[in-house]
């Protein structure tokens, strides 16, 4: 059992939830956490500047052009052999059927997919609270780890910005 | 970091845990993205359902093929043809057979994004292309920059000021809502400059053809007896829609004949194939036409009762007499023919045989006159096959064997594709072509094929402008340039484009479309895709895939009416076209005239439809229409109601008038000014891998063909120093290209070719478009794509080529098989 496990459950279920946040498009919210410093422990910078994240956000993950970084799961596992697989694949649906076996749902508002870096990382907050720790690995296993070090590693060798190397790193001790 | 440290991973999460608060997320709150709520995210809901819906192919491609879309756990698994109301219609091709790759592609436009240093109070447009760089906005803050620089560029300037440009990417009723809202607005939209030339020359003797030219229903191929395939290769730019009903001509033993400069899969099936230098093609048919004359095989009958054939042409004046010339009751409208039987003048109705003499000169009414056919004759005598060898480049017992079979064998005619389309004279092969067919009297009869384009059917609707709607001023594209560039009143100053991928990609002279766009201060594009014009936006708009979109649409070329119903709601943020509109709409204060539900909209255009309910269509996906399969059977839709062989309303074309047709030719003349210089005539054919520019970025189309080559004759390519599968520069005065040679003995020396559709990105460097004009007949403003001198040398050696060539970046395409096309 990991030492993780024995804290408290509440603060390492924030944990996942801040590092979930922090995956999303960045608002005026995230620029403060990050200036005030309370984001220290996740990336440690001085100053950013809100239209460069959202900026390089888009770049990364959205587009207009093929994002270098698509956060979903099921391209980096569904594709024939190495190359890229399409959105909603069979672990795409995978991953569903663990919210569902936890009574969940996507959001009738979310207009994303359910296996975004995001959504994974949410659930794992989740979970944290819910579930005995094996069943946490058990979903890290089958899930997050099964693709998170090949999206961490296009991360830190597209982006432009610091917050995101860091970002990749942070969550990276969390789950890989 | 080492994996699974536990200690790291607490002080991460437990330091991350303390930014929840100023994040919003409170105590047990963690949930943003997931809920426990009843209510079902659609996404979710789709990965569960198993059905197969009607759907169908909506490119600009001329097959509109149905196809059914097999679902599974709610998502697309598989499409395949589907078998229409008329069982023979059944077809769809690789493409349409990929739209699961469409769909789920990773790559699609998710989100309304702005071009991040893009305000209305600073448009900064010299930020907009290939370093652009964007922020994901609200769907609300993206309409409400379209509307709002809409607004402020009505005042400024003019509603006139604001292009719409509708493109030809998604055939449905987006266009009808886009038009509506257009018209409504006052803007300004565009008229075609392409596929128009040929279409229009035969319309001139015909008085039908604008897109290519008409001919009876693709069922009707197999009864021709001689079909001369001119200018197109219809086994390979259209093997899905025209293929088949071609093959069972050929099994039922009709004569097929090639005309094209290229050896390619169609001429490779002909009996006979016509190498006709590129630009000839007007020489040829005035070759076609002299024979048919010399060789007394023209269509008498034909001639006499529904054609100008015997009509008689003053000489003096070069017009046709009129009855008011001869007859004290006569008009100035009616022409006038000699009638043998009764040794006089007579009125030459439309459909109406006599004994007309079909030649001579005679004098009437103190005029010296002559017969059209006469006439025609004449200007046809310096083109004897024999005296044209050379610069055809065409044997002359060819020629006057596929007259022979065209003229004595039975019906049968030109199927005609777009390539002679695409050169700056091409409006006078369809005027030559046309008189071709009226000897020979290939009109309005079971197995004749006068053109190109194959008569189909679409719904009746009543639905469209606006009543009181101010209207849009129209512009052809290359009036629409001028425009762009400042040189019009009022100019334009924003657009908004839909469906389209013109400007960065599809057009000649492509560099001075994209420079153009500097004098715009918005540019909105709405697409499914990231194409190189979405890369110029300043908003962009994405918009649902066509499966994700409920819709009707008209076949165009096959007899039916379709439906598609969406396999899901649109993934991501994007939205119909519709409802983008409808949205722009209300904040336009034209709220009232759109409305929002897809199935209430749809039945409202189908209320002028009373061949069927939209409740039989949507059960059954298509609807056979009854439509006829031959056409030209009644009188001809010109002044005289008869096919005009002599057409004395002829335009001019530099200094030559044009009332018989006369071979005229641009850059692809021997002694042209650039001819030295450029010496390569360079073509850009249509590939079976994409329609126009869609399907460029689908990964399973690049597996088969995966990078721009040109083809070049081996001979030409010794000479130039150049290896097959060498990086080679094509330039000329306006730009350049780099691609790869493939050396292709199917081209002729002098002939390259590069196929169109490309996107930029996909070039080494430059673009196929960068080489290609804007120059356009005084006639027809009717893009000369092919009407194109280049020269060509090996491409510099510091080139970087790793796009192509670096096996780390090419991993998807070396594990795969090349193959495809190699014609």
């Amino acid at each position: 059992m990991s030492d993780a496990a024995s804290a408290d459950a509440t603060e390492v279920s924030q944990g996942y939830a801040v590092l979930a946040r922090c995956w999303r498009q960045p608002d005026e919210r995230l620029r403060a956490a990050i200036e005030s410093g309370e984001l220290a422990g996740v990336v440690e910078l001085d100053t950013v500047d809100l239209t460069t994240l959202r900026t390089e956000h888009t770049r990364l993950f959205v587009g207009p052009d093929g994002p270098p970084c698509p956060p979903y799961e099921s391209i980096y596992r569904d594709g024939d052999g190495d190359a890229a697989g399409n959105v909603l694949g069979p672990s795409t649906r995978a991953v569903v059927d663990w919210y569902d076996e936890y009574g969940l749902g996507l959001d009738s508002e979310w207009s994303d997919l359910p296996d975004h870096i995001a959504t994974e990382l949410e659930f794992a907050s989740h979970l944290s609270t819910v579930a005995p720790p094996e069943t946490c690995e058990q979903f890290f296993d089958e899930h997050p780890r099964q693709w998170f070090e090949t999206f961490f590693d296009a991360v830190r060798a597209e982006t432009r910005e610091p917050f995101y190397a860091e970002l990749a790193d942070a969550t990276a001790a969390v789950v890989l | 970091m080492s994996k699974r440290d536990g200690v790291t991973r607490r002080s991460v999460l437990l330091s991350a845990g303390a930014a929840a608060g100023v994040l919003g997320i409170g105590g047990s709150n963690v949930l943003q993205s997931l809920s426990d709520d009843s209510e079902i995210n659609d996404v979710e809901r789709f990965l569960q359902e198993n059905t197969v819906v009607h759907g169908y192919c909506s490119p600009n491609c001329r097959g509109h093929c149905p196809l059914d879309i097999h679902v599974r756990d709610g998502q697309i698994r598989k499409v395949e043809p589907a078998i229409p109301d008329r069982e023979e219609f059944r077809r769809a091709c690789t493409l349409g057979q990929t739209h699961l790759h469409r769909t789920y592609n990773p790559n699609r436009l998710k989100y309304p994004m702005k071009r991040s240093d893009w305000s209305p109070e600073n448009p900064n447009p010299q930020g907009r292309g290939p370093d652009a760089e964007f922020e994901r906005i609200e769907w609300s803050e993206a309409l409400d920059y379209v509307a709002g620089e809409m607004d402020r560029i009505r005042e400024e300037y003019s509603p006139e000021s604001v292009y719409f440009e509708l493109g030809s990417g998604g055939s449905g009723i987006n266009g009808t809502v886009y038009s509506r809202l257009a018209n409504l607005f006052g803007g300004t939209m565009m008229s075609w400059s392409i596929d128009i030339n040929v279409g229009l020359g035969f319309r001139r003797i015909t008085g039908a053809g604008y897109f290519n030219t008409p001919t009876n229903m693709r069922t009707d191929i197999k009864n021709a007896d001689t079909i001369l395939i001119w200018g197109g290769n219809v086994f390979r730019s259209r093997l899905n829609p025209d293929a088949r009903f071609l093959l069972d001509a050929i099994e039922g033993g009709t004569k097929i004949v090639g005309i094209d400069p290229v050896y390619n899969q169609t001429t490779a099936k002909s009996d006979l194939w016509l190498p006709v230098k590129p630009g000839k093609d007007i020489h040829l048919v005035m070759g076609m036409i002299h024979t048919v004359l010399e060789e007394d095989l023209e269509d008498t009958e034909f001639l006499r009762e529904r054609t100008l054939a015997p009509a008689l042409v003053r000489t003096d004046t070069g017009a046709l007499l009129k009855t008011g010339d001869v007859f004290p009751d006569g008009d100035d409208e009616t022409p006038v023919a000699y009638d043998a039987d009764a040794g006089q003048a007579v009125a030459l109705e439309p459909e109406t045989y006599g004994e007309y003499a079909l030649r001579g000169t005679f004098e009437f009414g103190g005029h010296e006159v002559r017969t059209a056919l006469t006439e025609l004759e004449e200007t046809a005598s310096d083109y004897a096959p024999e005296d044209i060898e050379e610069t055809i480049g065409v044997d002359a017992d060819n020629v006057r064997q596929a007259v022979r079979w065209l003229a004595t064998r039975g019906p049968g005619g030109v199927m005609t594709g777009l390539g002679v389309d695409r050169y700056v004279y091409g409006h006078v092969f369809g005027q030559a072509y046309a008189i071709l067919l009226a000897l020979t009297g290939d009109y309005g009869r079971s197995g004749c094929v006068t053109g190109g384009r194959f008569a189909g059917s679409g719904y009746r609707s009543d639905y469209g402008a606006v009543e009181g709607s101010p209207g849009t001023r129209r512009m052809q594209q290359k009036g629409i340039l001028s425009a762009l560039q400042g040189d019009a009143d009022p100019p334009l100053k924003m657009m908004y484009t839909q469906s389209s991928n013109f400007v960065a990609n599809q057009l000649p002279d492509r560099q001075q479309w994209i420079d153009s766009l500097s004098n715009l201060d918005l540019v909105a594009v709405a697409d499914i895709h990231h194409t190189p014009t979405v890369q110029h936006a300043d908003i962009v708009l994405p918009a649902s895939h066509w499966t994700e979109r409920e819709d009707i649409t008209g076949a165009g070329e096959h007899p039916h009416a379709m439906y598609r119903e969406p396999v899901h709601d649109p993934l991501w943020e994007s939205k119909s076209d519709h409802w983008m509109i409808a949205e722009l709409a209300d904040r336009l204060g034209y709220g009232e005239h759109f409305e929002r539900d897809r199935t209430t909209l749809l039945r409202k255009i189908l209320e002028g439809e009373d061949r069927f309910t939209f409740e039989e269509i949507r059960e059954k996906g298509t609807i056979h229409l009854e439509t006829d399969e031959i056409i030209f059977t009644d009188e001809f839709n010109t002044p005289s109601g008869r096919l005009e062989i002599y057409d004395e309303d002829a335009p001019s074309e530099k200094g030559v008038s044009l009332e018989l047709p006369v071979p005229l030719e641009d850059r692809t003349a021997d002694d042209h000014e650039l001819a030295d210089e450029y010496p390569l005539l360079f073509m850009q054919g249509h590939s079976k891998w994409r329609i126009h520019s869609q399907w460029a970025e689908n990964p399973m189309m690049r597996e088969i063909n995966p990078e721009p080559r040109i083809d070049i004759n081996p001979q030409d390519a010794k000479e130039r120093g150049i290896e097959d599968g060498e990086y080679v520069r094509v330039y000329n005065d306006r730009g350049e290209m780099i691609v790869k040679a493939k050396y292709n003995d199917a081209y002729r020396p002098g002939h390259v070719n590069t196929d169109q559709g490309w996107w930029g990105e996909h070039y080494i460097a430059g673009h196929h478009n960068n080489l290609t004009h804007t120059d356009v007949s005084e006639t027809i403003e009717n893009f000369a794509f092919y009407d194109t001198r280049v020269e060509i040398e090996p491409a510099p050696e510091d080139l970087d080529t790793s796009k192509y060539d670096d096996p780390t970046e090419t991993d998807w395409i070396d594990q795969l098989q090349h193959g495809g096309d190699t014609a």
